[in-house]
């Protein structure tokens, strides 16, 4: 899908002012400003400081030497009892023992990671997937990445081809056939509560896109009985027709069985070529 | 601590390790004289002491991916050895408590650091030791014993505080012993701690079998972990899904651009080394059916096979061709020509060797297995093998070439050898030669290692390649006798250093006859009388 770069309409006006910028108030930026909070700050809190720093002044002039004596002798603090990590703000990733939830992810959009945290995915993703993509930058070939995410799943690797596709959704959350070759995958490894929570995820994105039917009567044969499915309809004729039967082939598997007869063929005959050993064969 | 004790921790220095170690035998004899809590809190500052020095080590110990030098291995050899000796005290300790009874949260902090340490001698072990589990299972059953196994004390660990148990320390410890036992490299076995360290609260073990996946540990026998449910005697469990559900959380925070923990030494290890982790514990945490296979039965052998390590040098050694383009215009130099010498006086004259062949590798077949090899080498022949190499070797001069990858690398129980744990991948690897069939580069040719399946259906076939080949994706032409096929790698199946195992499909032949690319839709209709005349060749039908 061609890239598309939406701009707001005062750019499409060249040589003229921004339409936005001649009605926006300008008070606003002043009204921001002034509100600026200053941090609130006593210093009575402190026992024998004074954060303004009026003690080490005479005459306008700073007391550098006294300063300097100041800071070399350690103040008398109270100990600090230290708590571990398990009183850090977050308790809740991996320390309280509960299962971890959506609050400690908080951002999954690659699209808003600062150059660190886009470096350590690309790096990630070059290291759990070679030869598949080197970067998230890769993920976005969409059908390569569908057909790799098949053979993984073909291979009975099912996390790895769900992964992929996670990785390629995050990367093009627009890309609808990201999404259904995932659910695809999802049924196929009979993963009841996945397809759920799937489908669901996919339905509040894509409100009425077409393939919401065929995803129903997949759910249906997932999880039947589950509310968001619907009611049990009768089966049309067409739904065995397809590369796998009864399946929509959001996976894009290939029609032509032609590739796996001849796959076995070749298998036989490099299987000859090992028991006469002629080394090395040739092209 | 450290200025407490007045203990200089820059370990890297002999004069500081020195001191430590007099320090160390200081309170040994203070522990038979003193006072008992007196030394119980001297024990505890001299070893965390160490614990403050050892992660200062860390990042260059265990930072840098080249291989030590003496001086690191004299190093990694006394932390060893200051940690043995700690248990050791430590183990001292605990049973003159148990006569004295002094307090149960001083008792309780000694077990700590037993337990603690005990982790963290695994960590640098450098032979093969037969552990003795015994003491580690009489602290847990002490502690369950008084009701204190679970309650939560701070720890100092790597310099950082942490929630522990004494529950988490001994889980902590066991693990780490079942995981570090070759198949884990150094860096991947501290990854791991470290994630173990934030997994404390998810380290508890039941006496009832949770039904689900999970580890036992039997409390009355000398043995470490083990996979399965016991029907008699006493253990203890430990369920394996909610540390599944941690390291999925992992993976989620590495889509999200950020490594966990993002402290510690480990937060500047390669990626590399974290996913290698997330790969072995996947396995680890599979869960299992409870009936366990039998170990795959172990042939005792005494072969001195020659072992070539890597793709290149595979296919040097198996069929004499080279990597690499030959354009005619300049020779290059093979650093693994036999005829090269390396001594200076040979400088500038090739020097042939004879039958003293000092580039090859000769191991020891020690034992194989239906899916395996173990060898023992000695260390300067497995220099540079590694944990994920590839490796390939011949029984005799025509048989076919036997590739593996290597899982385990493990000081041997004898003196300056190593073991290695080799995975078969094929016992009958074949190099055989393709053409390119796109542009540009048509008519190339690249020499690759065919790696049967054990599927007749080719589904499982593989070729082993370079990674930078995959990565091309060209298309390749490969001939057997009057058949031509027309190959395009697909699926990685494995993988290692700069090697690939790659699944591929048969795209196109201009000798076959086929329906057309395997993209496209289907042009035919629905109703037929033999819906399989189109597709398959006369030939297959015969």
């Amino acid at each position: 899908m061609p890239k598309m770069i939406l701009r707001s309409i005062h750019s499409t006006l060249r040589g003229l002012l921004p339409l936005d910028s001649v009605f926006k108030p300008r008070t606003q930026v002043v009204r921001q400003m002034e509100s600026r909070m200053e941090p609130s700050f006593s210093s009575g809190e402190i026992a024998d400081t004074d954060p303004s720093g009026r003690e080490f002044l005479r005459g306008g002039q700073l007391e550098l030497n006294r300063l300097l004596v100041a800071a070399r002798s350690s103040p008398d603090l109270a100990p600090i009892e230290w708590d571990g990590d398990g009183s850090s703000d977050d308790p809740e990733l991996f320390m309280d023992g509960a299962e971890p939830t959506a609050r400690s992810m908080p951002d999954q959009d690659p699209r808003t990671f600062d150059a660190r945290q886009r470096r350590i995915r690309d790096r990630y993703i070059g290291a759990r997937f070679p030869g598949v993509a080197r970067d998230g930058a890769d993920l976005r070939a969409v059908d390569r990445i569908i057909k790799s995410a098949r053979l993984h799943f073909e291979a009975g690797e099912f996390a790895a081809a769900l992964e992929l596709l996670d990785l390629a959704v995050e990367e093009s959350p627009h890309e609808s056939s990201l999404w259904l070759a995932r659910l695809e995958i999802l049924f196929l490894s009979r993963d009841r509560e996945g397809f759920i929570a799937g489908a669901q995820a996919f339905r509040d994105s894509r409100p009425g896109h077409d393939a919401w039917t065929e995803i129903q009567r997949l759910g249906r044969q997932i999880a039947p009985g589950e509310a968001l499915f619907g009611a049990t309809i009768a089966a049309r004729d067409h739904e065995h027709y397809g590369p796998w039967p009864h399946l929509p082939n959001w996976i894009q598997a290939p029609w032509d069985l032609t590739a796996e007869v001849v796959a076995a063929d070749f298998h036989r005959a490099m299987l000859r070529l090992v028991a006469n050993l002629s080394l090395p064969a040739t092209a | 601590v450290a200025a407490r004790s007045s203990l200089n921790l820059q370990f890297h220095r002999p004069e500081c390790r020195l001191e430590f170690d007099k320090a160390r035998s200081a309170l040994r004899v203070s522990l038979r004289e003193g006072g008992l809590e007196d030394a119980a809190s001297r024990l505890l500052e001299l070893g965390a002491a160490l614990d403050i020095g050892v992660a200062r080590l860390k990042p260059d110990l265990l930072g840098s991916a080249l291989s030590w030098n003496e001086d690191n291995r004299l190093v990694i050899a006394w932390i060893y050895q200051q940690h043995r000796k700690i248990i050791e005290m430590g183990a001292g300790v605990i049973e003159a408590m148990r006569r004295d009874r002094p307090g149960a949260a001083l008792l309780a902090r000694i077990v700590a650091l037993s337990l603690f340490h005990w982790g963290e001698a695994i960590k640098w072990v450098a032979g093969r030791e037969r552990r003795d589990y015994t003491p580690l299972h009489d602290m847990l059953k002490l502690s369950m014993a008084g009701g204190t196994h679970r309650e939560a004390l701070n720890w100092v660990a790597d310099g950082r505080g942490r929630r522990v148990s004494i529950e988490s320390l001994y889980l902590r410890a066991l693990l780490l012993d079942r995981f570090a036992s070759g198949n884990l490299s150094r860096q991947q076995v501290e990854v791991l701690d470290a994630w173990l360290w934030e997994w404390a609260a998810c380290l508890k073990a039941d006496e009832a079998y949770p039904g689900s996946a999970s580890l036992r540990v039997n409390l009355d026998e000398n043995a470490g972990l083990r996979d399965g449910r016991r029907e008699r005697g006493r253990s203890v469990y430990l369920p394996l899904d909610p540390l599944e559900s941690r390291r999925r959380q992992i993976i989620k925070e590495l889509h999200c651009g950020r490594i966990f923990p993002a402290y510690g030494c480990t937060a500047h290890f390669r990626i590399e080394e974290h996913v290698a982790v997330i790969d072995h514990l996947a396995r680890a945490f599979r869960p299992r059916e409870d009936s366990y296979p039998e170990r795959a039965a172990r042939r005792q052998e005494s072969a001195r096979i020659e072992m070539w390590v890597g793709f290149p040098e595979i296919l040097a050694r198996a069929t004499g061709v080279t990597v690499g383009t030959d354009t005619g215009k300049w020779r290059a130099l093979s650093l693994t020509d036999p005829a090269i010498s390396t001594d200076p006086k040979d400088a500038g004259r090739p020097v042939p060797y004879g039958n003293a062949d000092l580039s090859r590798r000769c191991l020891w077949l020690s034992d194989t297995s239906d899916g395996g090899c173990g060898f023992e080498a000695l260390e300067i022949d497995a220099a540079g093998i590694e944990v994920a190499d590839v490796v390939g070797w011949r029984r005799a001069s025509r048989d076919p070439i036997t590739l593996g990858r290597v899982v385990r690398r493990q000081a041997s129980a004898t003196l300056g050898q190593v073991f290695l744990g080799v995975q078969l991948l094929t016992e009958t690897g074949l190099p055989i030669t393709l053409v390119r069939t796109d542009a540009p580069g048509d008519g190339s040719v690249d020499t690759f290692l065919f790696v049967p399946g054990d599927d007749a259906s080719g589904r499982r076939d593989a070729f082993l390649l370079p990674e930078a080949t995959f990565q091309q994706q060209h298309s390749y032409r490969a001939r057997t006798g009057d058949e031509s096929y027309t190959i395009k790698f697909s699926l990685v199946r494995s993988s290692g250093r700069g090697w690939i195992l790659a699944g591929f499909e048969v795209v196109h032949d201009k000798g076959v006859e086929t329906l057309g690319s395997s993209e496209d839709s289907p042009t035919f209709d629905l109703v037929f009388d033999d819906p399989w005349s189109d597709e398959v060749r006369p030939r297959l039908q015969s």
